[in-house]
């Protein structure tokens, strides 16, 4: 009989090729040192490496400094992003997260192996990398990062919700030191940079991966960066030679992702705020406008728009975008401030005589409290024209019929004496 | 009923003719009434919760049968049972009230249900809905499948109290992602495994380790759940549940649900050449029988072996009711590839009757809802006697009279079977198999395993030795898949392993069949039947509709078809290749080397025929180029010396032909003495003493052999990737299964003559063929005495 060891080796010669780990570039190793620093900090659960900087609030990353986002205001942060949970937080209030893993997708084998953990204090930016030194570490990173986390109420993460809380959440759970409730990271008030970004730049950029907003965005341009999928090759080379060379290139990563969050955070945050003095053009001003009409802000739209709902001269052409007017004309209905809503989408028909959205909400405005229901009625059938579709044209019929009834009613009343 | 010229025959006329002095008697060897049985009532444990009892009064389950209130009571007393009564007993029953009457008290509770697809959850959802509703409590209940869309997986989640599901999914979709399924996890009860012997073969053994890897992070979080099992009648419901759960099983087998009388008929088909003993062929005779029942009113279902043999049937029957003025559409095809919509539509339908028959494959075997029908014709053997009562449970499943009749095949195995109706209507159902420590199979979960949870220091997996696990363990470690830190060994690979392990089996997507030049999709071929009925100019079958393919694409594994009408259909032609790779107990037995061990199997579709439809005539061939499909399993193998067979009076061609003939005799005997299916245990021949061990799988033309030296070898392989214990078996047992294919050989009513039945498929027959057959058969014997 075979041994068992002879079979398993011949039914298992090797791996089959896509597990075979990748060999770093280590090209990344020269511009690194090869020794991690930080100290070993002792928890209840064995002591975990954490790495700490500190930055003076003037220093500069890309092309402002640190601290300029710690005296930005985030009142307009829930109408913003939708979240309550923003409510009432200041910029200090903020620590920004940043997690690199085993691996790239969040089953419950991915491990955070190096966690970056930003906050203000005083006069500083801090910034704690916990790095695992051996896998055993674990329960003692966890209990460090939790503290961490603890110290302050609000996260900042750039993708976190589907990927760094995901990942940290199912180590959380794993580690069973915490309540299903404290193991959801995603409970606690959190910006996710990515999706802000994304509502703000998309129409601008390319993509919003983290180095294109850098470069595009925060004038910071990285040399020599280890890239993110080979983020846990590194790791893994690490863990099976002790070598630190590759492994120092991503802690310097993660330094760079939590220091451009920061800034990030700056630019995304002042660009969002419902201030018609700040936009550079009107495509901003639109997409935010936009934004706020999704996240249910209609005031804070209109605040936006202000420029253009205010004016009392006829803006010019430019400012006025059919964007802008039929995102204003929402919003003003919303709030029922109907005379600017139907003032919006007239400009717009101006334009646009045969605009689909403006003919809806035109027909609407007019047929309530049946105001002008003959306006209303032919601006369906141009509807019904530009559109054809059996709603449509039952929206004609509807109209034809109400009106008919109405004429026949006033008809009665003519006749009566009075 | 007003009297008529030519009054319509009702289905007592026709099982009269088929088992009295009909015309059809001559051809009916056997013939076997199982008497109505009456119900034997049980009754509800006396605590169960009130709602329940209520819910169950009101929906008319008054009481309980016998095996249900015993099924109840044995998981009310926490044991874990398998439960195994006939089709339409009301299996689940005995699931739903112990797991309803345990969330009713304990609404924290957390049960899991397993059913092998996705089609079954959805339909045992709806019931268990129902029966819900009527409690009337707030219990969550969802499937969760590849179908669920990612909002309402939150849902599931987090207020499933019990979660429909299927191996697939527990595999690849929930155990990974442990740690979202916490509370189902903390609270598992019961897990609920329906269907259970189609958990076989690799499949099972797949399914065996998901149950195992289940089982350790229900541990995890501290949760030991109890197993109900529920399985169609097999010979060993307790082993396979045992092993499949790894948990010490009660069994409860007696049936309390009533049946009506059931009639099996066995039919061997007239002799239509008495010269050549050539019978009329199964398609043909089945069509016959199960037309005459339709015509008559008698609601059928017809089972053929194959989907080209459904649509033949179909196609031949519907031509059959357009010429007695009835609607074509009365009858309809059922098979996999068929999309689900479409099977929706022909299930509704037969459970409102207005399609009257259905030609199916095993494909409407297992529990999906059709209603009872009158009448079951069986084409062809189905591979095993549990399919055989399984498929026959499909007519009279609401009581009354029934009838099934078996149509057997001219292959050996069914002219075997139908000769001897006894063994067949006597004899037990098979063994369902599984191997957990199938080393392919066990590895892969292992790195599955490792993924959900790190192996701690001292753990044992599934059926391995602690020395046996740490060896598997540090292997995987030394190939950089794993990371051991202090003891625990850590996933350390960037691939997610569940999305390279497929339980069903080891080959990938299916095909998608493409219409030009509409652009529609038609159906979807499984990878192993695509290479038989999509390759180029194939005719593809489907809602007896012909199609041509024009061109596969088999990279993007998209077939093009167009509608075509030809006068035949086609059938691919298989070579098999078998190489060694590990020899063990090659023993001593001087020249002639009986031993087993792992082999490569290479199987590759060389070739098509063009078949006449009606007539059977072939009308032409054609090559085909497709790449191999390779498969590593074990086997066990007869290498013969080329001096045993020259000391033999027979030329070289005789003695291979014979010995070819041999195999066939030893496969049929095999199939019977494993209690197995046919296609569990797959045949080759090939030359020891050639550089590759070359041969054909028995349809194929003849390969050429060496002319010059060779040592040709036989050999039975376990036809799933890994084996399953078969080939240990066969070679343990080979004096046996030589002794009884010899009597096989000998007791043939060709007198010695040979005979398609006897040598199964050769070039040609011969008494000299048949004589030499024998010779090399007493020379194996004579070796193998102890």
């Amino acid at each position: 009989m075979t041994s068992f060891s002879s079979r398993l080796a011949r039914s298992l010669p090797s791996p089959p090729p896509d597990e075979r780990p990748v060999e770093p570039l280590f090209a990344v190793a020269d511009a690194a040192p090869s020794e991690l620093g930080g100290t070993r900090r002792p928890t209840p659960y064995g002591s975990c490496r954490v790495i700490t900087q500190r930055y003076p609030l003037s220093s500069i990353h890309g092309d402002r400094a640190l601290g300029t986002f710690a005296r930005q205001p985030l009142g307009h942060l829930p109408m913003v992003t939708g979240d309550v949970r923003l409510e009432g937080l200041v910029a200090r209030d903020a620590i920004f997260l940043d997690i690199e893993a085993t691996g790239l997708d969040h089953g419950a084998a991915t491990f955070a192996f190096l966690v970056g953990v930003g906050l203000f204090e005083g006069d500083s930016f801090v910034l704690h990398q916990l790095f695992l030194d051996d896998l055993a570490d674990e329960r003692a990173m966890l209990y460090e990062l939790v503290r961490l986390l603890d110290s302050r109420p609000m996260l900042i993460t750039f993708n976190g919700k589907s990927y760094d809380l995901t990942v940290l959440g199912n180590r959380l759970v794993m580690q069973r030191l915490w309540t299903a409730e404290e193991c959801n990271l995603k409970l606690r008030p959190h910006l996710d940079l990515l999706h802000l970004t994304r509502s703000l730049e998309r129409d601008r950029l390319e993509n919003t991966r983290l180095g294109t907003l850098e470069r595009e965005l925060l004038n910071f341009h990285r040399i020599d960066d280890v890239p993110g999928h080979l983020v846990p090759a590194c790791y893994h080379h690490y863990l099976r030679t002790g070598e630190t060379g590759p492994v120092a290139g991503v802690v310097e990563h993660n330094l760079h992702d939590v220091l451009s969050m920061v800034t990030l955070a700056d630019h995304v945050v002042g660009r969002s705020r419902p201030d018609p003095r700040i936009y550079r053009d009107t495509l901003e001003r639109d997409g935010l406008a936009r934004l706020f009409l999704r996240r249910r802000a209609p005031l804070a739209c209109l605040a936006v728009l202000s420029q253009l709902t205010q004016s009392t001269r006829p803006p010019s052409w430019v400012e006025e975008t059919i964007s802008a007017l039929s995102t204003a004309a929402k919003a003003a209905r919303r709030v029922l401030l109907l005379e600017s809503s139907r003032t919006a989408w007239e400009r717009l028909l101006e334009r646009d005589p045969l605009h689909e959205e403006a003919l809806r909400g035109l027909i609407r405005l007019e047929s309530r409290g049946a105001r002008d229901l003959p306006r209303a009625l032919s601006l369906a059938r141009r509807l019904e024209a530009v559109a054809p579709s059996p709603a449509s044209t039952r929206r004609v019929q509807r109209l034809r019929l109400r009106l008919e009834r109405s004429r026949r009613l006033s008809a009665k009343t003519d006749m009566c004496p009075v | 009923m007003s009297a008529s010229l030519f009054p319509r025959r009702t289905f007592d006329d026709i099982l009269e003719d088929l088992t009295g002095e009909g015309q059809h008697a001559p051809n009916v060897t056997g013939h076997l009434v199982r008497p109505p049985r009456e119900a034997s009532w049980g009754a509800y444990p006396p605590d169960l919760h009130p709602s329940l009892l209520d819910a169950l009064r009101r929906r008319g389950i008054e009481r309980p049968y016998t095996h249900q209130s015993d099924a109840i009571d044995r998981v009310r007393a926490g044991q874990h049972v398998v439960l195994t009564t006939p089709t339409a007993s009301g299996k689940t029953l005995c699931y739903n009230v112990p797991v309803l009457d345990t969330l009713l008290r304990e609404p924290d509770s957390r049960a899991l249900y397993l059913f092998p697809t996705k089609a079954l959850a959805q339909d045992q959802y709806s019931a268990f809905h129902d029966l819900v509703e009527a409690v009337g409590e707030p219990i969550g209940t969802f499937t969760f499948d590849g179908d669920t869309p990612p909002d309402a997986r939150r849902a599931v989640r987090d207020h499933g109290h019990v979660v429909m599901t299927n191996p697939d999914m527990l595999h690849s979709g929930i155990l990974p992602h442990h740690t979202r399924w916490v509370k189902l996890f903390e609270n598992l009860r019961f897990v609920v495994i329906d269907e259970l012997h189609t958990y076989r073969g690799v499949f099972g053994s797949h399914v065996a380790h998901v149950i195992r890897r289940l089982r350790r992070i229900a541990r995890y979080y501290g949760s030991d759940p109890q197993f109900i099992c529920c399985s169609a009648t097999i010979a060993n419901p307790h082993q396979l549940a045992t092993h499949l759960t790894d948990l010490e099983m009660t069994l409860v087998d007696r049936s309390g649900a009533p049946t009506g009388e059931q009639n099996l008929v066995c039919y061997n088909p007239p002799v239509v050449n008495a010269q050549l003993g050539i019978r009329a062929g199964v398609v043909r005779s089945a069509t016959r029988i199960a037309t005459d029942l339709l015509t008559s009113g008698v609601s059928t279902i017809v089972f053929a072996g194959s989907r080209l043999h459904v649509e033949v049937i179909l196609k031949y029957i519907r031509e059959a009711l357009q010429r007695e003025r009835l609607s074509p559409d009365l009858v309809q095809g059922y098979r996999g590839g068929y999309l689900p919509l479409q099977r929706r539509r022909i299930e509704a339908g037969l459970r409102t009757g207005e399609v009257r028959g259905v030609i199916a494959t095993n494909a409407l075997e297992l529990g999906v809802d059709i209603g009872s029908l009158d009448a079951c014709v069986i084409a062809g053997y189905p591979g095993s006697i549990a399919s055989l009562w399984q498929q026959s449970g499909r007519a009279g499943r609401r009581g009354g009279r029934s009838l099934t009749v078996y149509v057997a095949r001219s292959s050996a195995l069914d002219q075997y079977l139908v000769t001897h109706p006894d063994h067949l209507l006597g004899s037990s159902p098979e063994h369902a198999r599984i191997n957990p420590r199938n080393l392919f199979v066990l590895v892969d979960h292992m790195k599955c395993a490792a993924f959900e949870l790190p192996f701690e220091p001292g753990e044992t997996y599934a059926d391995l030795a602690p020395s046996e696990t740490v060896e598997v363990l540090e292997h995987l470690e030394r190939n950089h898949v794993l990371h051991e830190s202090q003891g625990r060994f850590h996933w350390m690979a960037r691939v997610f392993p569940a999305n390279s392990v497929n339980l069903r089996s080891f080959h990938e997507e299916n095909f998608v069949v493409i219409e030009v030049p509409s652009d529609r999709v038609l159906a979807e071929v499984d990878f192993r039947s695509a290479h038989t009925s999509l390759h180029d100019h194939a005719i593809y079958n489907i809602d007896s509709e012909q199609y041509q393919v024009e061109r596969l694409d088999y990279e993007n594994h998209k077939a093009y078809v167009r509608k075509v009408e030809p006068d035949y259909y086609t059938t691919a032609m298989i070579h098999t290749r078998v190489a060694v790779l590990d020899e063990e107990d090659a023993g001593s037995q001087r020249e002639i080397v009986v031993a087993h061990g792992e082999v490569l199997v290479s199987r590759r579709v060389v070739a098509f025929k063009k078949i006449r439809f009606h007539t059977n005539e072939n009308v032409g061939y054609g090559d085909i180029t497709l790449p191999d499909q390779e498969m590593h399993t074990t086997a066990c193998w007869i290498s013969l010396p080329q001096s045993a067979l020259d000391a033999l009076p027979f030329h070289r061609d005789t003695c291979v032909d014979g010995l070819r003939a041999l195999s066939h005799a030893l496969h049929t005997t095999a199939t019977v003495a494993l209690m197995c299916t046919g296609q569990d245990i797959g045949r080759a021949m090939g030359d020891e003493s050639a550089a590759n061990r070359v041969e054909d799988g028995g349809s194929g033309p003849t390969p050429e052999m060496s002319a010059t030296a060779f040592d040709p070898t036989v050999f039975l392989y376990d036809n799933m990737p890994g084996g399953v214990g078969l080939a240990p078996e066969i070679h343990a047992r080979m004096e046996e299964l030589v002794t009884s294919a010899l009597t096989l050989l000998g007791d043939c009513p060709c007198e010695g003559q040979g005979c398609p039945t006897c040598l199964g498929s050769l070039p040609g027959y011969s008494a000299q063929t048949h004589a030499a057959a024998r010779a090399i058969g007493a020379m194996v014997k004579s070796v193998l005495a102890p």
